[in-house]
């Protein structure tokens, strides 16, 4: 079911993806790819590379020569056209007609599998553009298909470039923007990032654009995203304003009431079973290609929030008590975690170890300003 | 008729009575002898240069008896010829005369090599020093004299301007290693504030700055006079160079160990410095920018990485005769670690303390298989001699716990601020004084700032330079 949300070359990653990590999915996420790679590309190399797969775990599998040879045939043909179709239109100057063939060339050599030849295909283009739309048209076109292998940098440089080139996008296309550039942000870690961009969602653009439609991602991924990305950069306050009361964002969360769960649970202070909520989404994300390279970070740094939040309301803290209600294994892991965020000044406090409590103080604005003109008169 | 026949001396002698430079320089015979001077002994000759120096007044024809004195030196070669030799130098730092040095500068660079090479470092230094602080003396009287209308005075300028005496002299110290003549030196001479490097130092004057302000923090840092060491080797880099010398590297490499020793934090080179010479020194100087970063943490953290480097640059350390100060480094190193600590910790036990900063590692807690109880001794012994007031050990039933007090009571809403007492009023007391001691220093720069434009304007040497030309009117 999961997979099933997905189509073409994102769908056949996860499915790899999920098969390499899962052993007990293994063969049938591998059955998935072939299945999609088989109904919506022509890559032979990959199909071959997955039946071995799928032959190491479950024996031997008849090979289906017969969609071999056909892709083989098409492939071929298909190129064949297309070069014809793109040297008439150079040699009659038909600009219009040379772009759609290079679009046309770069398309299939991304469903051949050279994802960097179809980029470069597509660089190419330009030159062909008339308009700023057409080359606006190619740079989503880029995105789109580094969006299909995860290059989550070369994302975002296609869409500054989007950007750059027509600053007052149609709705549609800023809401498309939108959506890749908030799983961009998420794959590259900027989470600060993919906040901004969740709190001017609009819901029904984005459903207009069709974008879940053609399978590249999900409404789901979006309300993880934004929900995990605000636990680990979000203040209390800040993440009910943003994230939680956000009426657009909600709409997407209400695909996946685990998310709105969770961070009800973040924001009526439940440390502990908002941490068990966290683990279970955090639980199925390592088997998520964009969010598995992220889980330690995220666990690591909304922990550290829950700790922050923890400490606010109070002016000294018992440590015991705080570990025992956080889920830490130990007052000393807690007490060097706390060390660290004092160090980062994330926490105005001071660990009394003797007495094994946190004392929180809130330094005289005098002094900081003396201590400034101190800072600024030192050599 | 020449009363110095027969003497060795006898040209000398004679043109330096008939032609004394104090009465038509232009004329004098004098310079031009002592410019192709040749020593006319072949060996030190007791009774000749007794002879000599006896029959020419060190006050009257200074420039003369210097040049027989400096004979003495370089003839000299056992000790009785060193005490007659010292007797000479001794006699001319009494008496001779600033002005007529003035007129032959090159003399003073021939007695400071003459001294410098005589082979003992102490005596060599306790006669340049006796030499030094006549100079000195003559030429803050001098300013004092010419400049006795009180607009043109420049306040705190001294006068004084850098000799290759006031060089050879700090050079000579730091090879003595005598704790009197350092203190002597450091006190009489290096203390002195300069005016400029003036006319007395010859050929490459932008070197014999940073010599002697090199060798200036070393005798400093030789007494314990970190800042003051500090200071010293941070004007090494103050003149302006189209190159980096091995000066100014080896003056880095020290800085750099003194100035974590002192402050626990990265030195920075002067922001006038050029960034490209900064980088090429810091290249040269790569193990030690190592080091500091390595005894530089943010935050808590642990000896051990700080000891294994300087472990791993024992050989380089010796080979720059660095030694001293990475051991001194090793000492006061804790003390910051421990300070660190007080950014986070308001109080803890001293074991674990202890584990935190790793001071088991460290030299002072040198376990070499005894129990670890004696790291704990260790360390609360030297927590007691660090003498910190923001430290504080208290002996209770829990066992031994360290407080951090905060720097100053004005902090009251730090932990541990009530136990320093006081009160609010204390507190407020405290803040006031802090807030009038910056405005005093502020008010101090401001002051010393507009001194410096005027002298500036004032000195001649700066104004040579100056590019404010009158334009001639073409009409």
């Amino acid at each position: 079911k999961y997979l099933n949300e997905y189509q073409g070359r994102v769908k056949i990653r996860r499915a790899l993806y999920l098969g390499e990590r899962c052993p007990e999915l293994s063969v049938e996420s591998y059955q998935i790819a072939l299945s999609e790679i088989k109904s919506s590309t022509t890559d032979i190399n990959l199909h071959d590379r997955v039946l071995k797969n799928l032959e190491q775990l479950s024996g031997p599998v008849a090979s289906d020569a017969e969609w071999v040879s056909l892709a083989r045939k098409a492939n071929n043909s298909a190129f064949d056209v297309l070069m014809a179709e793109l040297n008439r239109a150079k040699q009659q100057h038909i600009k219009k007609d040379a772009l759609r063939a290079q679009e046309g060339l770069a398309h299939h050599k991304a469903k051949l599998g050279n994802v960097n030849e179809a980029l470069r295909t597509l660089q190419d283009a330009r030159d062909y553009c008339s308009s700023v739309d057409d080359q606006v048209s190619l740079a989503l076109q880029s995105a789109w298909i580094s969006q299909s292998m995860g290059k989550w940098l070369q994302v975002n440089s296609y869409v500054q470039r989007v950007v750059s080139s027509l600053p007052a996008q149609p709705v549609k296309m800023a809401a498309e923007i939108k959506v890749l550039q908030i799983q961009a942000d998420f794959g590259e870690g900027r989470w600060s990032a993919v906040v901004n961009n969740v709190k001017e969602l609009s819901y029904d653009d984005i459903m207009s654009t069709g974008i879940f439609e053609r399978g590249s991602l999900t409404p789901q991924d979006i309300a993880v995203y934004g929900t995990l990305a605000g636990l680990a950069v979000l203040q209390r306050d800040s993440l009910k304003q943003l994230i939680i009361d956000n009426a657009e964002f909600g709409k997407f969360l209400d695909y996946i009431p685990e998310c709105s769960r969770l961070l009800r649970l973040l924001y009526n202070s439940a440390y502990s079973d908002a941490l068990s909520g966290l683990d279970a989404i955090l639980s199925l994300g390592v088997l998520d290609p964009v969010i598995a390279p992220h889980t330690a970070t995220l666990r690591s740094q909304f922990v550290e929030n829950v700790v922050v939040l923890y400490t606010q309301p109070f002016v000294s803290t018992s440590l015991s008590a705080m570990a025992k209600a956080l889920s830490f294994g130990s007052t000393s892991q807690l007490e060097a975690m706390l060390a660290r965020l004092i160090e980062k000044n994330l926490i105005s406090g001071r660990i009394d170890a003797v007495s094994g409590y946190l004392l929180k103080y809130t330094l005289d604005p005098r002094d900081q300003t003396l201590e400034t003109i101190e800072r600024m008169y030192s050599s | 008729m020449n009363l110095f026949r027969g003497s060795a001396y006898s040209n000398l002698l004679s043109v330096a009575e008939r032609a004394p430079l104090s009465i038509a320089k232009t004329h004098s015979l004098l310079v031009p002898l002592l410019q192709g001077w040749r020593v006319p002994l072949q060996e030190f000759n007791a009774d000749e240069l007794n002879r000599a120096l006896g029959r020419v007044d060190p006050a009257r024809c200074t420039l003369a008896y210097a040049q027989i004195a400096i004979d003495c030196v370089v003839l000299c070669r056992t000790s009785e010829h060193a005490e007659l030799a010292a007797q000479a130098v001794r006699r001319l730092a009494g008496e001779g005369q600033l002005q007529q040095f003035l007129e032959y500068p090159a003399m003073l660079q021939r007695l400071a090599d003459a001294l410098g090479r005589i082979g003992e470092p102490g005596l060599a230094c306790s006669l340049l020093a006796d030499v030094a602080e006549s100079l000195i003396a003559q030429m803050a009287a001098d300013r004092i004299s010419t400049e006795q209308d009180a607009e043109q005075r420049l306040g705190r300028n001294s006068g004084v301007r850098l000799t290759p005496v006031h060089i050879e002299c700090a050079r000579q110290c730091v090879l003595a290693r005598s704790l009197a003549l350092h203190q002597r030196v450091a006190s009489q001479v290096l203390s002195v504030a300069l005016d400029g490097l003036g006319s007395l130092v010859g050929g490459q004057r932008g070197r014999a700055f940073m010599e002697y302000n090199y060798y200036a923090g070393m005798v400093f840092a030789a007494l314990g006079e970190a800042d003051a060491a500090l200071r010293a080797w941070r004007r090494v880099f103050a003149l302006p160079a189209r190159h980096v010398s091995a000066i100014s590297i080896a003056a880095y490499k020290r800085r750099a160990l003194l100035h974590v020793a002192r402050h626990g934090t990265k030195p920075k080179l002067p922001p006038f410095f050029a960034s490209a010479h900064a980088r090429t020194i810091e290249g040269h100087a790569a193990a030690y920018v190592a080091l500091v970063d390595v005894c530089c943490p943010a935050g808590v953290a642990s000896l051990a990485p700080a000891v294994a480097k300087v472990t791993e640059m024992r050989n380089v350390l010796q080979n720059d005769e660095n030694a001293g100060l990475a051991r001194h480094l090793l000492h006061e190193l804790p003390a910051h670690y421990i300070r660190r600590c007080g950014s986070v910790y308001a109080s803890l036990h001293v074991e674990r303390l202890a584990e935190l900063i790793g001071f088991s590692t460290h030299p002072l807690a040198a376990t070499r298989g005894r129990e670890a109880v004696d790291v704990v001794g260790a360390l609360v012994r030297y927590i007691r001699d660090m003498n910190d007031p923001g430290v504080a050990l208290d002996e209770s039933a829990m066992g031994v716990v360290v407080r951090f007090m905060p720097v100053r009571a004005t902090v009251s809403s730090l932990p541990n601020s009530a136990l320093l007492g006081g009160g609010g009023a204390g507190a407020e007391r405290q803040w006031m004084e802090a807030v009038q001691m910056k405005v005093a220093e502020a008010t101090a720069l401001r002051g010393r700032l507009e001194e410096l434009d005027r002298h500036l304007a004032l000195t001649k040497e700066y104004a040579v330079g100056s590019r404010d030309k009158t334009l001639s009117n073409s009409a």
